[in-house]
């Protein structure tokens, strides 16, 4: 195997897993902020897409401003599934939670397919297609593109929770949702904006990666999948292990497919990750198991 | 309890304006699910043909009464729906087995055991082959037999003699896959990659990058999905110089479009469908096709594809088949095996026996490349 | 399901699906909704099933009738191995690892496919058949299929109605707890596990011989989460939630069908809608109040403690230390217990009193050091284990069964001498059935010590505070314990429910059991001990009778210099 071959494998790897890893961390948000998983998250992503490429094609606006009407959209829909499905729902348990997102995943994912059709869409690539050439193989300028939105949304997203007073309370119900209201925190506003902030990474990661990897109206699915994975992998509630499931995704799959066989890529990638898992049994950074009695 | 509401559950039915008793025909597409993006064109197909035929009168006299559900991309819906046009609603043919040659597969006992004709519109060969277990079963599309033995051909042809296989690993995929490891050796082809991919992937570079290591000259995919286009945009990422080939379930404008530069110059291989214009005029076909897209953008408002032309030309030859021996079920199969012959449909000139339940052959597929912006005929 | 009133031959074979689905949900309900462990990959034990006798039959030409069981057989034994690590797991991990089970399983089906056939799925099973009689119409297949369902519907009925049923919900609601109370969780979790598998697993047959072509799709995640869709729909938890959750779910598909395109979209509304509307599901529509059947057993007093032999002391605490991380939480520790001996622990909150519980009963392992108990070594010994040697516990933050009433929470600890066997429980053997009416009077005799005969219908979760801890304190005791560890068992209580409490613990005296307590409240600890161990950052500092301790400087220097009496209720 020539080292440019393993290179390009990374390559893949990580533009994959920076992808997983951007679902992960829509998953997170609203886990901190409800205990539930939002199964919806992949559905956000699809919508990033599918509204964004259905917007450029009927208006002709410039990229950018197709791409910030529609993270306004997707992030206005998810204060709506908030609103609408888990705000009624108060007081719920988890479970009651995690079926009303999977309901609201196939009601997105039915209402795109109906209004925006079920053909495959794409967005043009934000710096051409040309590729780079590193070490003996390519990366699209793309790839790079998502590598770095995915960094910056992770530091802004650490940046906001650690250090503006928003993001603390927001921080605070994660840790403790009584002792959050005791202080008077708005909890019902908080998983509010836990619900625009998912949309909105979600969408934001669907714009950036649709001109790579396309989108279709069920595309959601995939990733949603993927992204839970990632999430649980680097450990549930953590902005940073949302990342770096991702990655450890990304590259299991590459390498794994690249190394070994490309037909068993999926099965290396979830064998190693249930291995993980019975070794590290709260994920890559998730704390440390502790049972308070 | 379930029953009497899944028995109030019927279907709007297609107005009659011809005097006969109706001649029930039901239809299984899948048009939701990951199959939805075939099976839509193929649904709007056979509405159109009903209404039209309706409009003139219905066959000898008797409307169409068209059944149309959807399998929703899985097998155990389709076969629910296959048990309710053949107990419920029972019909006297099905035209359309879920667009998924699983899904196809799937029917095929419910068919046989009902002694109920049903026109496929799958690639697999194993839906209609052994014919003798096959009896209820037809098919408006060619097989993937053919299809590859004349993808070796070209190969043949032009000297390409070290080849890659990229399939996805769905019914469509791997059939094609097995389909070339039987015939490549004794075409003298060398398959040096066999790689695969999930329908649903969106990266290929680990797959393209691995072939890049090989001999080989050119590099076959093989898929229905949207992943096809991801492996246009890959390969001109890796800068592989090698020929690339689709099979012919990938024969859409939408997806060369979509794939943008990165699809010039790519060889497919097709039924003559999306080069009609291009066909001499003494080609048998080339009015057919050219009849049924102009139609189908009249009421529709939108192009079609060769898929849409599959489901087009599977209740065109029941119809054909009703029109000659009536609504009976062993009748409309004797009519099928006897009076299909030299028919042409917008995928080639159909001739079934009682030995053969498809009518396509290898010379009705062709190559074709697409070149600015266009499908162009490369090798008839 | 009366197939008579179907009118046709499709309706019977909706309503032989909705069996097959009925088969699928009953068995992940007892897994999700009892045993509280969540499985996002059941569809892939569905299908090891279709593809275990279908391959079987298609290939080796088996007959159905031992393919059936050998692909049951099989699965089990899966079910058994990988349910060893994958149990460990909690919550959202166990849903991950499920799921990746779930998705190997089905690339699996996809990548075998000299044997699998692969995507283009597998034809030519074998239909049913009984002698020369082949079974063809929907019909026989209805039958055949309800009458499997049936059973798995008897089978799920004796056991969620048996002692291990209970111990499920039991470790459903609090495994800490189910353990403490001597219920071998681990080996519940994975029976059930296994019996979910197999209950797949036949599903799985029954479609593959049915349908006789099978492909990977049908066992997908996507079936896997329909699967969970029907349990949660239907009502987890509720032994019919998920017969009308898969009646509903397999239904409701059919009925959308008319509206075409816009079937998706419905579907996931009347899914967000149900929830909404209905939180516990649709079985919650038929849920009645508890029911005031008599109990049919009278109440039996629990026993005085046999007095064991020679002179060792029943509990060693033999220089114990327990680090987490860089915290040492106890610090080369050592007491004993004397049997019928109350001994208080106290000290300042984080000086390690709980630590010491959770190291006797195993939850933690110790650092350094054990514990040894009527002279056996404890350390190592699972928390269950250490339960059914006879030491039992309550917690601080209680930790009732929140599913059971306050009578079944008891009767869990009743099991203690001879745990039902699960093979036995599903069964529904009589001798097990005799045995759990015995416990119901031991326990009824429990409750009555403590006062709450009266409240034994009620759901636990439903009582005052005080009155759970009064039900911590009955259930440990339906144990027998000759030991029993009470975890602050007057925080939290009114000045009334105090003096019931050290009543109580006198009561406790009066039967002979040892106790070992945990407790602020100086004027009960003063009251009731025979002796008290003082620990300071989880160091033993002092350790005598109440007087002693009280005069100890040591002792009075860590209280701040107050007087030990006014730090009560504190």
């Amino acid at each position: 195997m020539a080292f440019a071959d393993l290179v390009q494998f990374c390559f893949a790897g990580i533009t994959m897993g920076a992808i997983y890893g951007l679902v992960a961390v829509g998953f997170n948000i609203v886990f901190n902020a409800t205990g539930a998983v939002n199964f919806a998250q992949g559905e956000f992503a699809m919508l990033g897409g599918m509204l964004g490429a259905a917007l450029l094609a009927a208006t002709r606006l410039p990229l950018t401003v197709v791409m910030v009407i529609t993270v306004v959209a997707v992030t206005a829909i998810g204060v709506l599934l908030e609103r609408l499905a888990i705000r009624p729902a108060r007081g719920a348990d988890v479970l009651n939670l995690i079926i009303i997102t999977i309901g609201a995943s196939i009601l997105l994912k039915g209402a795109v397919m109906v209004t925006l059709g079920k053909n495959a869409a794409g967005l043009p690539a934000f710096s051409g297609e040309r590729p780079i050439w590193l070490l003996g193989a390519a990366i699209l300028p793309q790839a790079l593109w998502i590598i770095s939105v995915a960094i910056a949304i992770v530091l802004a997203l650490q940046l906001f929770f650690g250090r503006t007073l928003l993001g603390k309370a927001m921080q605070a119900v994660a840790i403790d949702r009584e002792a959050a209201r005791l202080v008077g925190i708005d909890v019902g506003r908080m998983v509010m904006l836990s619900f625009a902030l998912g949309a909105a990474v979600g969408a934001v990661a669907g714009i950036i990666i649709t001109p790579m990897t396309l989108t279709i109206y069920d595309a959601g699915t995939m990733l949603g999948l993927k992204g839970f994975a990632a999430a649980v992998a680097g450990g549930l509630g953590n902005t940073f292990g949302g990342i770096a499931g991702g990655l450890l995704l990304g590259l299991l799959e590459a390498l794994g497919g690249g190394i070994i066989a490309s037909e068993l890529k999926d099965v290396l990638a979830f064998v190693l990750l249930l291995l993980m898992l019975f070794f590290r049994p709260r994920g890559l950074l998730g704390a440390a198991e502790s049972e308070r009695v | 309890m379930a029953g009497a509401g899944l028995a109030a559950a019927l279907l709007p039915r297609l107005s009659a304006r011809a005097a006969g008793e109706p001649y029930k025909i039901g239809s299984i597409f899948s048009y939701t699910g990951p199959a939805a993006f075939l099976g839509d064109r193929m649904k709007r197909s056979v509405e159109l043909f009903v209404e039209e035929t309706n409009k003139k009168g219905g066959i000898n006299g008797h409307p169409i009464e068209l059944f149309l559900y959807d399998a929703a991309s899985e097998s155990s819906k389709a076969v629910l729906a296959a048990k309710r046009l053949i107990e419920q609603d029972r019909v006297d043919v099905i035209v359309g087995d879920g667009n998924r040659s699983d899904i196809g597969l799937a029917l095929v006992p419910s068919v046989q055991r009902a002694q109920l004709p049903l026109m496929s519109v799958s690639g697999a060969t194993a839906l209609v082959e052994p014919v003798k277990d096959r009896a209820w079963v037809f098919k408006s599309t060619v097989n993937d037999v053919e299809v590859v033995a004349r993808l070796l051909d070209f190969f043949k042809k032009k000297g390409l003699k070290d080849v890659a296989m990229l399939n996805d690993t769905g019914a469509f995929g791997v059939s094609a896959r097995d389909q070339l490891r039987a015939q490549a050796p004794g075409a003298g082809v060398n398959v040096v990659a066999w790689e695969e991919f999930q329908p649903a992937d969106n990266d290929l570079t680990t797959q393209l990058t691995r072939i890049r290591a090989t001999s080989a000259q050119a590099i076959i995919c093989w898929t229905v999905t949207p992943a096809g286009v991801v492996f246009l945009k890959n390969a001109r990422q890796l800068g592989l110089k090698q020929t690339l080939v689709h099979g012919f379930g990938f024969v859409a404008d939408r997806y060369m479009q979509l794939a943008g530069d990165a699809a010039e110059g790519l060889l497919l291989t097709s039924l003559k469908f999306p080069v009609a214009e291009q066909l001499p005029d003494t080609d048998p076909i080339k009015s057919t096709i050219l009849d049924y897209k102009g139609r189908y953008r009249a009421k529709y408002n939108e192009d079609t594809d060769v898929y849409g032309g599959q489901a087009w030309d599977g209740i065109g030859m029941v119809a054909h088949a009703m029109a000659r021996a009536g609504n009976e079920k062993d009748r409309i199969r004797g009519g099928l095996e006897s009076s299909i012959k030299e028919f042409k449909g917008v995928g080639g000139v159909f001739t079934f026996s009682p030995q053969k339940h498809w009518g396509l052959a290898k010379s009705d597929v062709s190559m074709i490349e697409w070149r600015q912006g266009k499908f162009r005929l490369v090798d008839l | 399901m009366a197939p008579w009133l179907a009118p046709n031959a499709y309706i019977v074979q909706v309503l032989a699906f909705a069996g097959l689905n009925v088969m699928l949900a009953m068995g992940l309900n007892l897994l999700m909704g009892y045993a509280g462990q969540v499985s996002l990959g059941h569809a892939g034990f569905y299908g090891l099933g279709a593809y275990g006798s279908g391959v079987l039959g298609a290939r080796l030409g088996l007959s159905p009738w031992l393919g059936m069981p050998l692909a049951a057989c099989a699965t089990g034994a899966l079910a058994y191995v990988i349910g060893i690590p994958t149990l460990k797991l909690k919550s959202y991990y166990l849903a991950m690892a499920t799921l990746g089970i779930g998705v190997v399983l089905h690339l699996a089906f996809v990548q075998l496919y000299r044997w699998t056939g692969g995507s283009s799925g597998l034809a030519g099973i074998p239909p049913w058949d009984v002698g020369p009689l082949r079974f063809t119409s929907d019909l026989a297949h209805y039958y055949l299929i309800w009458t499997f369902v049936g059973v798995a519907l008897w089978l799920a009925r004796n056991l969620v109605n048996s002692a291990v049923g209970r111990a499920l919900r039991a470790v459903g609601d609090s495994e800490v707890a189910a353990r403490a109370m001597g219920v071998d969780a681990s080996r519940a979790k994975r029976s059930v596990f296994v019996l979910s598998a197999v209950y797949a697993s036949v599903a799985g047959s029954l479609y593959a011989h049915y349908i006789t072509v099978i492909s990977p799709e049908i066992f997908s995640f996507l079936a896997s989460v329909v699967l969970v869709l029907m349990v949660a729909i239907g009502g987890i938890g509720r032994y019919w939630g998920p017969v009308l959750g898969a009646l509903l779910l397999t239904a409701l598909p059919e009925y959308l069908r008319k509206y075409g395109d816009y079937e998706v979209p419905l579907y996931g509304l009347a899914l967000i809608i149900v929830m909404l509307f209905l939180p516990r599901g649709l079985a919650g529509l038929l849920e009645r109040r508890a029911r005031a059947t008599p109990l049919g057993a009278e109440p039996i007093a629990p026993p005085r403690v046999a007095m064991p032999g020679g002179p060792a002391p029943l509990l060693e605490v033999r220089r114990v230390s327990k680090d987490f991380g860089g915290v040492r939480a106890l610090s080369d520790c050592s007491f004993d217990v004397q049997p019928g001996e109350i001994k208080a622990v106290i000290g300042p909150n984080g000086a390690g009193k709980t630590t010491l519980f959770n190291v006797i009963t195993g939850v933690y392992a110790p650092t350094a050091g054990e514990v040894a108990f009527h002279g056996r070594r404890l350390t190592g010994t699972p928390s269950h284990e250490i339960a059914r040697l006879g030491v039992f516990r309550t917690f601080q933050n209680v930790q009732l069964f929140g599913s059971l009433s306050v009578l079944e929470n008891v009767m869990v600890a009743g099991a203690r001498r001879r745990p039902d066997s699960f093979v036995g429980a599903i069964l529904g053997l009589p001798a097990q059935r005799t045995a759990d009416r015995e416990r119901l009077g031991r326990a009824l005799g429990c409750l009555a010590l403590v006062g709450l005969e009266a409240h034994a219908l009620a759901p636990a979760a439903s009582l005052p505070f005080g009155q759970q801890k009064l039900v911590e304190v009955a259930r440990a005791l339906a144990g027998e314990p000759p030991l029993l560890l009470l975890d602050e068992p007057a925080a939290g209580l009114n000045a009334t429910e105090k003096v019931e409490m050290m009543r109580l613990i006198e009561r406790l005296r009066d039967l002979g059991i040892a106790v070992l307590i945990i407790e602020h409240d100086m004027r009960l600890v003063m009251g009731v001990s025979d002796r008290v161990v003082v620990l300071n950052y989880g160091e033993k500092i002092a350790e005598g009778t109440p007087v002693e301790v009280q005069a100890d400087a040591a002792v009075v220097t860590v209280y701040l210099g107050e007087d030990i009496d006014s730090h009560a209720g504190s």
